[in-house]
């Protein structure tokens, strides 16, 4: 295929290959950070001592992540699936032997069904390997499903704070077990919801996934192009700020005088003066309600190809966490 | 190569082109409440497949399957793996391939991979998914087999029963895979998946039928 159909400017080579190539690219990119090591998978390019094993994935389409979270303080590995489509049970595996020290695997992905059935076959035959791996699917995003069936919810932007946490745990050379309660603290306690205002397209597709009139937001997005749970008239950047923290603070337990850690999340093609604009509303919102802003980050870590919009992700923390939170982490897409 | 693995072959790579001709329907399907990759996704596999059977055709309908389950495996996502999964089970069940197709085996077969779907995937009859399609088709082999039908009426039905599933999907409301986060959104439309599993058994009936009178 050749020529690329669709309203947008595209660069891309051929369509179909535009997973493999990013895997390609990015270990061309950042040598010190990462190692090529299968067409699909990425892994440390350090010596690491035997510690538990982070591995992520998950489709491409959403960079940074997850390949910009390869590095100390972060995954071990990363197996790449083609755009908005999880990796095959042989990435995974592949990703899940490089990252095994024999302190055990813990595979951090978002809750998606095609992420969960792929982790389940490439666990299967990790465990039939002798590999202990222990599974973490990410479910921040409240408007995917109601809050009392937590387990249909999806992975957005919350990923970045789950993986973070249970990176600096592994990294601290805790057990299988402590890193993987670490992790599953952070998913616990984080949340997100987003905004949209206008769609992602694939590369070789005929049309966007969906259009949005100039008026409206999509709000509830789906991080893949999909459309959200209700369409709302498009408001000014303080009034989403202070409907995304409303939403927010409606669906988790976070009392005045908690403290927590607050990710503005751009998608692709909102830029980064009004990702702020609309982070200052939702620490306003946050503040007016008691609660005090650890630490922020604003900017790209979870995107949807160019889909215009944003997300804004909390994690309420406690001593631990913090710690977590705050530890060393040197990976391409979060360097501290 | 056996009678049976010719056959096989031959169905397989009809199913193949009928998925790659049908691109862009699906990936039109798709972004109603996906991200619309579908077609791409399924178009991928079946050129895998139609190259790897045409460089090295297996011996039997055994080999046919494991083809099957490996490049729809290697294409991720969730119909990679449901469908990977789906031709490992039919592949254990294929071992006897050399015996002649008969309808009541077209229903055992299409019974294997709706219970390894449904085991797999979780996914149920009203869910809006590939296994309403999988399942219409099934009760319309089984009903063929027990009137005595040829195994190529058989198909026929089947691929009937697989179309009439995969629009009964049009008025459900997703409840399982990315699609159900939509909710009432996702009433309207025919599954992605259920339409494209119609596509292929309609191509194999016709296919085996046209090979059954040459």
């Amino acid at each position: 295929m050749n020529a690329v159909p669709g309203t947008l400017k595209k660069l891309v080579n051929d369509p179909a290959d535009v997973a493999v190539e990013l895997v390609a690219a990015f270990a061309c990119a950042h040598p010190e950070m990462v190692r090529r090591v299968a067409e699909r998978v990425l892994v440390r390019a350090d010596q690491t001592f035997d510690k538990v094993g982070i591995v992520t994935g998950g489709g491409s389409g959403h960079e940074p992540a997850f390949l910009g979270y390869v590095g100390a303080g972060g995954a071990d590995a990363v197996a790449v699936g083609n755009i908005f489509t999880s990796p095959s049970p042989d990435a995974i595996l592949t990703s899940i032997q490089h990252a095994d020290r024999g302190r055990g695997v813990l595979l951090v992905y978002g809750n998606y069904s095609g992420d969960v059935m792929n982790c389940r076959l490439a666990v299967r035959r990790a465990a039939a390997a002798g590999i202990e791996v222990r599974q973490l699917f990410v479910s921040d995003d409240l408007a995917s499903a109601p809050a009392d069936e937590p387990e249909r919810r999806r992975g957005i932007a919350g990923d970045v704070m789950v993986l973070k946490i249970a990176g600096a745990a592994a990294e601290a050379g805790l057990s299988l077990d402590e890193v993987e309660a670490a992790g599953r603290a952070a998913n616990d306690r984080t949340r997100t919801i987003g905004i949209a205002l206008s769609s992602a397209e694939l590369p070789g597709a005929a049309q966007p996934i969906f259009t949005t009139p100039d008026d409206r937001m999509e709000v509830g997005l789906g991080v893949h192009g999909e459309p959200g749970i209700s369409t709302e008239k498009l408001g000014t950047a303080d009034e989403v700020g202070t409907l995304l923290a409303r939403r927010l603070l409606a669906d988790i337990a976070c009392p005045a005088g908690s403290t927590v850690a607050l990710l503005v999340n751009g998608l692709g093609a909102t830029p980064l003066l009004e990702q702020y604009l609309v982070h200052r509303a939702v620490v306003r919102e946050l503040t007016g309600n008691g609660i005090s802003v650890h630490r922020s980050m604003v900017g790209e870590f979870v995107t949807s190809l160019q889909m215009a919009g944003l997300s804004a992700t909390i994690t309420v923390l406690d001593d631990r966490l913090r710690q977590f939170l705050d530890a060393p982490i040197a990976a391409v897409a979060m360097c501290r | 190569m056996s009678g049976g693995a010719a056959v096989a072959l031959r169905v397989t790579e009809a199913g193949a082109i009928a998925l790659e001709g049908a691109t862009e329907e699906l990936c039109a399907l798709d972004s109603v409440a996906g991200d619309g990759d579908h077609g791409f996704a399924m178009a991928t596999a079946a050129k895998a497949i139609r190259r790897r059977l045409a460089d090295d055709p297996p011996p039997d309908g055994r080999g046919v399957a494991a083809v099957l389950a490996a490049e729809f495996g290697a294409v991720g996502g969730s119909m990679g793996a449901l469908l990977s999964v789906a031709f490992d089970a039919l592949g254990d069940e294929a071992t006897g391939s050399d015996t002649p197709l008969s309808a009541s085996q077209i229903a055992a077969y299409l019974e294997t991979v709706r219970a390894a779907l449904t085991d797999f995937g979780g996914a149920k009859v009203g869910d809006k998914t590939i296994v309403d399609a999988v399942a219409s088709a099934q009760a319309a082999a089984a009903a063929a087999a027990a009137r005595g039908a040829s195994p190529a009426e058989a198909l026929s039905a089947a691929a009937a029963g697989a179309n009439a599933g995969a629009e009964s999907t049009a008025d459900m409301v997703a409840r399982v895979g990315r699609a159900s986060r939509l909710g009432e959104r996702s009433r309207g439309s025919v599954d992605a998946g259920a339409r494209s599993f119609a596509v292929v058994l309609s191509a194999i009936a016709q296919a085996y039928t046209t090979g059954d009178r040459a």
